[in-house]
């Protein structure tokens, strides 16, 4: 499902991000990467979304090569690809029924298919009662549901996750992490990307440790070792 | 801010257009209306002028020649100068008609004067009229410097065309750039859900069409009545007698002219806004 092979980043002020890093996440899996700030994790995180390019190496997404990918095609991959940041970003003027529509109207979607996802999948992350609420109306935990919400409407195959618990509290940090294994039970592949040790080890789930742009462990029910 | 320098931009270009356009119309009608007198000579007489007459205007290049008795010539010459009483009262006081017979001459084009000179220095017509070439050379000498005006007009409007073009291309630039960097949450958002690039940059784009709109309508409700105020004097001070009204080529043309400014304007700016998102917005 996403393969990275031999993939070095170097950014414009001649810092190297990643340093030969290869490795493979089959469709269905939960994987965690895990290191601490600086390390590499949220360059990944953004090869994958094709936020930026690989200066070396490459890397395919579902059988698509991704490594030289036209500006035009961004879109259709991202389609594919739920993302959650820490940062939420919700549009403040919108409900959350209208922030998880917004996904389906970008890609042009009928308002009778809209009318007919979002319910479905505010269901299923749990605000059903609150999608006329704006995010300055709910809580932290609530707008990170509504976001992984939004990241669904599309029927990602992978859902990426980029240290979606870094504005929570543990208990809505926690019940975050059960939302996404229930996801990744219904068969999406979830990548998280995470700094935080307590969550990781509760996973007991595949956890891929990167320090200065390398993977140090790849290991199937894994720890936060660092 | 950027419809105003729109609307400037617009107003002058123009404004310059239509004296452009008018001054090349001027320049055609006075090629077209220049004539010339030529002298009938002494000896000649009135059966030999009206003989070179007919031959003149079977030439191609003569419009019309038409021939002027010297009692003639005296009847004008008294009604051009009717309100001179000095000059009424020498004529009066004169024997004889100081005037001759004329040949009255309306070539079809100025340049076309130096072949019918030829043609009057023949042996057949050179003892009929006098063939002095002061008048031509005057009247090629208006066409020149008519010509000459009409070129630095074009200059001048090319120069400042330019000029507003750039400061349109940046006012409009940097709105755009304004507008991308106040919506640069909406952007980033939709950059992540999968919004195709058209769909990020189309607002853009018809942001840059709503200006150049708006500009056209402000631009002409100012220009018509402008126009309409000045024409007048425009008009009796140096088109009278050439048939030509500012005015009425404004209102002749007025859909042209909008429509050439909306598209010159919408192209203009929508090039400007494909800059700025190109620089701004990375789709």
């Amino acid at each position: 499902m996403i393969e990275f092979k031999e993939v070095d980043k170097f950014y414009r002020n001649g810092v190297q991000a990643l340093k030969n890093v290869s490795l493979f996440i089959d469709a269905g899996e939960f994987v965690s990467i895990v290191g601490q700030s600086g390390t590499g994790k949220t360059t990944i995180a953004r090869l994958i979304i094709a936020e930026e390019k690989p200066s070396d190496g490459e890397i395919i997404i579902g059988g698509w090569n991704i490594t030289n990918i036209k500006r035009a095609d961004v879109p259709l991959l991202r389609r594919q690809i739920g993302v959650v940041f820490q940062d939420f970003k919700l549009l403040p003027k919108k409900t959350l029924a209208e922030n998880v529509a917004f996904a389906l109207e970008v890609a042009g979607e009928p308002r009778a298919i809209i009318k007919k996802i979002v319910p479905q999948v505010l269901k299923i992350v749990g605000l059903e009662n609150k999608q006329d609420r704006f995010p300055n109306e709910v809580s932290g935990g609530e707008q990170q549901r509504a976001v992984i919400a939004r990241s669904l409407v599309h029927r990602p195959k992978i859902l990426l996750a980029d240290e979606p618990t870094g504005n929570l509290d543990s208990i809505n940090a926690e019940e975050l992490m059960a939302l996404l294994k229930k996801i990744n039970d219904l068969g999406t592949t979830v990548v998280l990307v995470t700094h935080n040790r307590e969550i990781v080890n509760k996973l007991r789930r595949r956890v891929i440790a990167i320090q200065d742009g390398k993977i140090i462990s790849d290991q199937k029910t894994g720890k936060y070792i660092l | 801010m950027t419809v105003t320098i729109l609307v400037l931009a617009l107003f002058s270009v123009s404004i310059i257009i239509s004296l452009n356009s008018v001054s090349s119309q001027l320049l055609t009608s006075v090629k077209q209306k220049v004539d010339i007198s030529i002298a009938v000579l002494p000896d000649a007489t009135e059966d030999e002028a009206k003989a070179l007459v007919t031959r003149l205007q079977s030439l191609s290049e003569v419009k019309n020649a038409t021939y002027v008795s010297p009692d003639e010539a005296l009847e004008e010459f008294r009604l051009a100068h009717q309100d001179d009483p000095n000059i009424q009262e020498t004529l009066d006081l004169l024997e004889d008609n100081p005037l001759p017979a004329r040949i009255q001459v309306t070539a079809k084009e100025i340049d076309s004067f130096d072949s019918i000179l030829s043609y009057l220095n023949q042996d057949e017509n050179k003892n009929i009229v006098s063939t002095d070439t002061s008048e031509v050379e005057q009247a090629q000498l208006v066409i020149q410097r008519l010509s000459s005006l009409s070129d630095q007009i074009q200059k001048v409007a090319l120069g400042v065309t330019v000029i507003f073009i750039a400061i349109s291309f940046l006012v409009v630039f940097n709105a755009i750039r304004i507008a991308i960097y106040t919506h640069r949450e909406e952007i980033g958002i939709m950059k992540l859900v999968g919004a195709s690039n058209w769909f990020i940059r189309t607002p853009f784009l018809m942001e840059g069409i709503l200006y150049a709109f708006f500009a056209t309508i402000i631009t002409t409700a100012i220009l018509a009545p402008v126009l309409s105020f000045l024409a007048p004097h425009l008009n009796d001070t140096f088109f009278l007698s050439y048939n030509i009204d500012i005015s009425q080529f404004f209102k002749a043309h007025l859909w042209a002219l909008i429509g050439y400014q909306f598209l010159g304007a919408a192209m203009l700016n929508m090039a400007s806004a494909s800059f700025a998102m190109s620089r701004y917005l990375k789709v």
